[in-house]
């Protein structure tokens, strides 16, 4: 019987366009992707003038998580919303990391180690308690995945700092 | 909330790498700088007194050669002023910047360097040695300060230069192999002036209206001593502007006109100069002597080791005006607030001279390097087109390299390896490309002189058209200079003069010639070596005296009035500085480690390298992964 309960509760669920009143996680999501989206675009000149292609990649992060936020409140359990919303914030994620720990890698600043500063560093933080609220939307063979995948990256980045010089750190 | 603990946990490590991992760098730096003397205790500008480096006595002198004598050694000089706690550096004799060597054309000198310095550096923990550069001298390869032909504590070399260029404002400092940045920054540099009769002929200004402005920055740390920061093999910063070895000093002149010889002695900072009262700085001479003509410029961009003649006319100004020479900071430098300003002069309300108080409008005309133009390129054998090469100044897989090569290349190719290889008399174009832009390259080439012929396509600056050593070469440019590869044969390098960079590893070498190294004559290791101080035989062998009349020394060998019975005494180091402060409090030494980054793991092997004590003038230096190697086996003490 419970059994019987459940699964028609998660095929609703996975349904595009089903409507659910979001909960406390959502709206945190939500509104950390629209702080992040906000601060993504209030960098956007001043990397513009440094070159057109750094002001058109902030443009661009921040667009998408400005749509990140519609979309996690009207379809808060939908699978394709978390996992579309943890890919792109896993990329600027993995774009942050590989500008402050390696270098930038292309455009006129390449070779450039950026360095970290408290607006940066809070921002990726939110960014991965972003993923982190949206894993807890997915399925659990997703959730499994990303999850594993995740921990994977982890040790690799550790094994990587204390055996090779490839990070500055 | 669907996730478990176990998912957290490794959510949680992935983020801690995220997070941490680039933080760490910054972490670091903060730790660094933690125990920096505080703005509030430095100094204040101008409140102390203006100085100039002592001028060293010839220890000999012979019908045509000069004879020097200097010991690098550490000391402790009261640099932040009275009151304020003394610091340790390295001198040439005990002082910094060392005294200033004058010299004239055509009259060779000798310059014994003996090493008296600590075997290991007593709070950085690496091993010492050096190498001394004459920079801006066409000295033969053996004695050019190569960075391999290093000399270890308790040896000695005679380096020997042939003063054969025009006149012309030189320096001296620390070439040692991947230390240059650690040497230079504790104090080994000082200034060498070359005379001409035609520079000597001019009416601008001469004798004590000629003065050094050796401009550095530095940071102290609470206790007084010098902090190494290298911001990640970035380049090193301070918050202190030294001329001349003191802090912001305020220098009396006369109402008339001064030249100065602006030596950027920085590590890695460059300066963009002017004057608070927005009157011109007029140049007259750069890196190789004098200008074709003076250029009154609103400031003057000065990179490391670069050199410029600026005349300032005080006549200008009413008596008791504090005129201020200040920093317009050139972008990708640490800037602190203190970095702004350099010094300031405040004007008497006399003067004791007007000779020699003009610019002439004409100051070398006939100066050669300047007259290269395209049409005398030399032309490839092959293609029959002229010679451009193109060395490109690039960060690669975390090192500063040269058209992708490191100075570890060249080291492990038993420095075989070139860049180029020319031919005696030759005349090129070299374009020194940055593709970075966050940061820029002062280039130098050693050996020759050459013109800048312009800047991304453009003119160069007005301040550059002269004969130059060192090209800024700035944030995504390229600089295109010519020149003609004279005077000498042999391999000579060029480098980044950001130290820092330097080390890590931005420097090549080209040749001139084609002799190989079983058979070069002037191989920059092998023909000359350094000695035990006890092996090094006499400087010069004063001759007996005889009867014969022919006066002092005997066959038109003079011998100076005051031979100093020991190389600098210390009693110059307190005048120079303006202190009183005599005594040396005893100090726990405290153990900075210039580079808290871990490296790789060593391996047995590595660490067998790294342990064995590096000989002098060993024919292959350590290489750099050794040096490294022997830090982290040596780690326990940073």
């Amino acid at each position: 019987m419970a059994d019987q309960a459940v699964r028609p509760l998660a095929a609703t669920v996975a349904r595009p366009g089903a409507l659910r009143v979001p909960g406390l996680a959502a709206w945190t999501a939500a509104g950390l992707s629209f702080v992040a989206a906000w601060i993504h675009f209030s960098y956007t000149a001043s990397h513009w003038r440094d070159w057109w292609a750094y002001g058109a990649f902030f443009l661009g992060m921040g667009m998408f998580q400005a749509l990140c936020v519609p979309a996690i409140v009207r379809w808060p359990r939908s699978t394709w919303v978390a996992v579309a919303t943890i890919a792109g914030n896993l990329g600027i994620v993995g774009m942050y990391f590989y500008s402050r720990a390696i270098y930038i890698p292309l455009g006129p600043h390449t070779g450039v180690v950026e360095d970290v500063g408290v607006v940066d560093f809070a921002t990726t933080a939110g960014e991965i308690a972003i993923v982190a609220i949206m894993l807890s939307t997915t399925g659990s063979r997703s959730r499994r995945v990303i999850v594993n995948l995740l921990l994977l990256i982890g040790i690799a980045l550790w094994v990587l700092r204390f055996t090779t010089q490839i990070l500055w750190g | 909330m669907q996730l478990s603990r176990r998912d957290l946990l490794k959510v949680g490590l992935f983020s801690s790498a995220a997070l941490m991992l680039p933080a760490e760098r910054v972490a670091r730096t903060q730790l660094a700088i933690a125990n920096r003397m505080p703005q509030s205790a430095l100094p204040e500008p101008f409140s102390l007194p203006f100085a100039k480096p002592p001028v060293l006595a010839p220890f000999a002198q012979s019908l045509d050669t000069d004879y020097y004598l200097i010991e690098q050694r550490a000391q402790q000089l009261p640099i932040l002023g009275p009151g304020k706690p003394a610091t340790t550096i390295w001198g040439y004799n005990g002082i910094t910047p060392g005294p200033t060597i004058v010299a004239n054309r055509n009259r060779k000198t000798v310059v014994r360097q003996i090493n008296r310095l600590p075997e290991q550096h007593p709070a950085w923990d690496y091993p010492v040695w050096t190498s001394t550069h004459l920079h801006g001298s066409a000295s033969l390869p053996e004695y050019d300060g190569y960075a391999s032909d290093i000399t270890t504590p308790g040896f000695g070399k005679d380096y020997q230069y042939p003063q054969i260029q025009d006149a012309r404002t030189l320096w001296y400092h620390d070439h040692g192999v991947h230390h240059t940045a650690e040497n230079a920054y504790m104090g080994l540099a000082a200034m060498y002036i070359l005379h001409d009769q035609h520079e000597l002929s001019l009416p601008i200004p001469h004798g004590e209206y000629d003065v050094p402005l050796i401009i550095k920055d530095a940071m102290f740390d609470s206790n007084g001593e010098l902090v190494p920061d290298t911001h990640s093999d970035s380049g090193i910063y301070g918050d202190v502007i030294l001329v001349n070895g003191v802090p912001w000093p305020d220098m009396p002149v006369e109402p008339r006109k001064y030249r100065f010889r602006v030596l950027n002695a920085s590590v890695s900072r460059s300066y963009d100069l002017s004057l608070n009262t927005g009157e011109p700085l007029v140049v007259i001479g750069t890196d190789g002597g004098l200008m074709p003509h003076p250029a009154p410029c609103a400031h003057v961009k000065v990179g490391m080791a670069e050199r410029y003649e600026i005349v300032i006319d005080f006549s200008k100004y009413k008596p008791g005006t504090q005129v201020v020479l200040e920093n317009i900071s050139p972008k990708n430098n640490i800037d602190y607030d203190t970095t702004n300003v350099v010094m300031a002069f405040t004007v008497k309300d006399h003067y004791t001279s007007l000779a020699n108080n003009e610019i002439s409008q004409d100051l070398n005309p006939n100066m050669d390097v300047m007259g290269l133009t395209m049409r005398d390129v030399s032309l490839d054998d092959d293609t029959g087109k002229p010679i451009i090469r193109n060395m490109r100044f690039e960060r690669r897989d975390s090192h500063w390299t040269v058209n992708g090569q490191t100075w570890e290349d060249i080291v492990n190719s038993d420095y075989n390896d070139v860049c180029a290889k020319v031919k005696p008399n030759d005349v090129e174009i070299w374009e020194l490309d940055n593709p970075g832009g966050g940061w820029f390259h002062p280039v130098h080439i050693h050996l020759v002189d050459f013109k800048i012929l312009d800047r991304n396509g453009r003119a160069p600056e007005p301040y550059e058209v002269g004969p130059k050593d060192v090209a800024y070469v700035g944030e995504n440019e390229v600089v295109r200079v010519i020149m003609r590869f004279e005077h000498r044969q042999g391999k000579y390098m060029m480098h980044c003069h950001n130290l820092v960079h330097e080390d890590h590893d931005m420097m090549t070498q080209f040749q001139v010639g084609d002799a190989t190294r079983d058979v070069d004559l002037h191989d920059p290791i092998e023909a000359d070596k350094c000695k035990e101080v006890g092996k090094l035989g006499d400087l010069y062998t004063f001759p007996k005296p005889d009867n014969s009349g022919h006066g002092k020394g005997g066959g038109g060998i003079s011998v100076p009035a005051a031979i100093p019975a020991a190389p600098a005494a210390p009693a110059p180091q307190v005048r120079v500085l303006g202190s009183v402060k005599k005594s040396k409090p005893k100090r726990k030494v405290k153990k900075v480690k210039i580079k808290a980054k871990p490296k790789r793991k060593v391996t047995a092997k590595k660490k067998v390298k790294a342990k064995a004590k590096p000989k002098a003038g060993a024919r292959k230096s350590p290489s750099k992964r050794a040096l490294r190697s022997k830090r982290l086996s040596g780690g326990g003490r940073g």
